[in-house]
Order: structure tokens, then sequence, then C-alpha cells
């Protein structure tokens, strides 16, 4: 998981570190300093790209 | 004219991705929470979530410092998971 | 000694083209580069002897190599002369020590920098500044080592902006961050020394913020003095706050430090008075760090407890640095990494031992 702040990071790190293509999710930026109901609706709407992703679907 | 290259070679990879788990149900969901604000909340509410849609379990739940890399233990815990939630950076 | 480095051709020698042709392949610091032929290399590298192929260090994240050849491309690159490497070769020795956590130093939104102090002889023979001014600008040694070492964490360790370095802001450390220190006027010897690294010359690497100034014009009492470096160190902003097992250097000029030594203190002394004064009250940290770093024993800290910054004075490091005049300063850390100190090795020639 990353925020879309930092995803192409994620993927940068997760390549330089040997794993391209590693299975990333991103949610809206920032999630510090936001309230519950705000990164619960997140959560919930990276339920689907993250079960195409752990599936293999995507 | 000719000039080096300030890069230099690249050590040897040690990891490579797991296969994707074509059927969640009956499955374990671990969370390796990275300490950053909400990232607990967002890892447990999306795993939960998971479970409820596949029939997976939420079965390990771990917690690491965002600046260091996480204990050997606590990798060895989450090994016993089949897919894995985590957070990288903010 | 079969040459392993990749080699590329640009089309002029001029400082600009080169830049612009390693700005493309997404390397550079941004300022021009004097171009690293091979003739240059080669003379950076007998600086320090040794196999050029020797693998130093690998740095993370990028797991990249770094051989004697490549932090003497870099040192071309930077504007170094053969006497800065035996330094830079020790400054990467000492980043890739488990306890300086250079993965995550470099993966952090914080805007630390490795802060290379440069100790004993070599500061002397090699150029280095530690007086008026030591933190730059002007001095060669200072301004071309510590570039040299940026643009090996860049090139070799990948610290790229955006990539392998998430900075939220960067910072000017993270250009060029090298110092010496003033041995000749430290009243207490020598920090490596006092850290446990003998020998004639070593460097430290400490992760850390760019300097906090202090200053204190009118006393030449420690306590009056040292009061004002507690109350920089006590500050919500910085990562020592929620962060208790994190490190600060403090940077004494002469005039603090010797009239510090005057009144009797040595540099435990000063550590546990600043452990002392450097205090928070407990409340006010719980409030503003729901996440924070604390050593057990801090948690039972009543809310109205004055909370020490630090949690050991041993984390209170000091070292003379500067010229005339009463300005020191406060380097906090990043906060998970601690500082590490190596010896720097004589210049090994071949045919002799090293």
């Amino acid at each position: 998981m990353a925020t879309t702040a930092f995803e192409a990071l994620a993927s940068e790190v997760a390549a330089t570190l040997g794993l391209p293509g590693t299975r990333i999710v991103a949610v809206e930026h920032p999630l510090g300093g936001t309230d519950e109901a705000a990164v619960v609706d997140r959560a919930d709407r990276a339920v689907e790209p993250a079960l195409l992703l752990l599936t293999g679907s995507a | 004219m000719k000039v080096y290259a300030p890069d230099g070679a690249v050590g040897p990879s040690a990891a490579s991705l797991a296969p994707p788990v074509p059927v969640l149900a009956g499955k374990r969901i671990g969370i390796l929470d990275n300490s950053k604000p909400n990232a607990g909340l967002l890892l447990g509410r999306m795993a939960e979530r998971l479970a409820a849609r596949t029939g997976a379990g939420v079965e390990v739940v771990e917690r690491k410092n965002a600046a260091l890399p996480a204990p050997d233990d606590v990798l060895a815990r989450l090994a016993e998971a089949e897919v894995v939630l985590t957070g990288s950076a903010d | 000694m079969t040459d392993l480095s990749e080699m590329l051709e640009v089309a002029s020698d001029d400082p600009e083209t080169l830049r612009d042709c390693f700005a493309v392949r997404g390397w550079g610091d941004g300022l021009p580069l004097v171009p690293p032929t091979p003739e240059r290399v080669d003379a950076m590298l007998a600086g320090c002897g040794g196999d050029p192929e020797e693998v130093v260090a690998a740095l993370p994240p990028r797991s990249g190599i770094a051989t004697r050849r490549i932090i003497a491309i870099n040192a071309v690159l930077a504007g170094c002369r053969p006497e800065h490497m035996s330094v830079l070769v020790a400054a990467v020795r000492a980043l890739a020590r488990p306890e300086v956590n250079l993965r995550g130093v470099n993966a952090t939104t914080h805007p630390v920098a490795p802060l290379l102090v440069v100790h004993g002889e070599v500061a002397r023979t090699a150029g280095y500044n530690s007086g008026l001014g030591a933190f730059g600008p002007g001095n060669l040694a200072n301004a071309s080592t510590g570039r040299a070492l940026r643009l090996i964490l860049l090139h070799v360790a990948g610290a790229v902006p955006g990539a392998g370095d998430a900075s939220t802001q960067g910072g000017p450390a993270k250009y060029a961050y090298c110092v010496a220190e003033n041995l000749a006027e430290s009243p207490w010897g020598g920090y490596a020394a006092s850290v446990g690294v003998d020998g004639p010359s070593a460097v430290t690497v400490h992760c850390g913020e760019a300097p906090h100034n202090f200053h204190d014009m009118e006393s030449d009492q420690p306590a009056a003095i040292l009061d004002k470096a507690a109350s920089v160190m006590a500050s919500l902003g910085s990562n020592n706050a929620p962060v208790s097992g994190a490190e600060f250097f403090v940077m004494l000029c002469p005039e603090h430090a010797a009239a510090c030594a005057a009144a009797g203190w040595t540099r435990g002394n000063m550590a546990s008075y600043l452990h002392e004064r450097a205090r928070m009250r407990t409340g006010d940290l719980r409030e503003a760090f729901a996440l924070r770093a604390w050593a057990p024993w801090q948690e039972t800290f009543g809310d109205d407890a004055g909370m020490p910054i630090t949690e050991h004075p041993d984390n209170i490091r000091i070292v003379v640095v500067g010229g005339p005049g009463k300005h020191s300063s406060v380097i906090p850390s990043w906060g998970m990494t601690r500082s590490a100190t190596v010896p720097v090795e004589p210049e090994r020639r071949e045919g002799t031992e090293p």
C-alpha cells in the first residue's frame, strides 16, 4: 500500500531491491492527519484493486 | 572523449516476487503495520473487508518501526500467512 | 588489475557538457562536474593506493558496489584532490556500518544528510577547514569531499530524490556536509579517541539535520552557555523529540569550549548537564506524538515531569569546531540511526604491507 504521492517511489524502491512489478495499490494522499472516516473510505475503495492484484486477476 | 560511469555495479538481488494466490478462501491474511499515522487503520480495514469478501481470515497482525527493517521474528510469523498487506512511506 | 567500470563517450571535455550528459541518465547533483577521464581517475586512485577493484561497501537501497575506483570516479566529479581519497574511503566504510541504517537515512521523508567530520592528522595534511567558517563555504577539501560523498549516495546508493530519497523538502546539507574537528583548540583532546578510535586520523558520520545555531556572547560560565544549547535541543520540531534514543552532536566553538574547560568541565560533565537541562514537559510531548520511540522507563513519567530530550547523556556528543566568535551549533539526529567513527587508513603503496 502506498499513497498516490509515494506510489512512484514505492515502485522505484521495490525495483531497486530487485522486485520490479511488486503489487502496489495506491490510496489518496495523505494518510497522516486524515480523519478516521476518510481513511476507512480509502480502505474500502482499495479492496477491489487489492483483490485483483493478490489473486493475479489484474 | 571517454569518461567513467559513476554508478558502478549492483550487488546480487536476494529475492523474487511470490506468485499470486488465485483463491483466497480459507487462506490467511497478514498485516505488517509500518507504524506510520493511520497505516494500522487502513491496513486493518482492508484486511477485514478482503476476508469478508473471500472467506479468508485475518490471522497475523504485526507492527514494525517505519525506519528499520522488520525483525526476523516478525517476518517469521508473517511467513505463516499466504498474503500480507503492508505500507510503504507515509 | 582488470578495470571493471563502464565507460561512456562524451562530445567534449567542458563541465557543462558532462553535466548535461549525466543529467539525461539521472546522474549528478545539478552542478557542473569535472570529467572523470581515466587519467584523472588514476591520479585520484594514487591518493589512497590499494586495489582499485576492492569492494569498500555495498550501499543501500540500490545495493551499489562502491569499489575504490567508483569512489575515485565520484571524487573526480566533485573536484576532490587525491589527498582526499583516504577520507572518502573511510567515510564510505562508516556509512555502511549497520548502526548507521543508511537504507533508512536515504529513504526517509526527513531532510537528513550524513555529516562527515574529519579528525586528526589528515585534517591538517589534506587541507580540511576546522576553523573560521568550517561548515563553509570556501574550502576545497570540505566542499569537494562533502560533495563527493553526496554523489556516491546519489550514484552508487541510488538516493535519488523521488526514487531512493523521499525527503519532503530536501535540504542544503544534501549538497555537501563535511567539516573538520578543531583538534588544536579542543581542550579535551580529539573526539575519535573519546569514543575509542585511536590512531592519527579518523572520520565520523552523523546522520542529522543541518546545524541549529546557538550563541552566548556574554558569559564565561558553562551553565549559561550550555543552557542555550539545551534550549535548542529541546525542540518539539526535531526528530529527537519523539525518538529519545537519538544522538545530538553539539559543535562547540573554541571560545565556548575554552570557557567550559576553564571551569573544569569535561565532555562527560557537559553531556550530563545537557541531559539534565534539555527537557520538555512530558505531557506536551505525549500530546504532540502519539507515535513515539521512548525507552520503557520514560513512559512512566507523569505529564508534569520534565522529560529528557534524549534518554542518556552518552547520546550527547561534543566536538570542537570553528574559529573566533561565540557561535556554536547543535545537530539533531534523524533518529533511527547511530553515528559511526572509523579510522582513516594510511595510503597504501604497491608492494608494501597495508
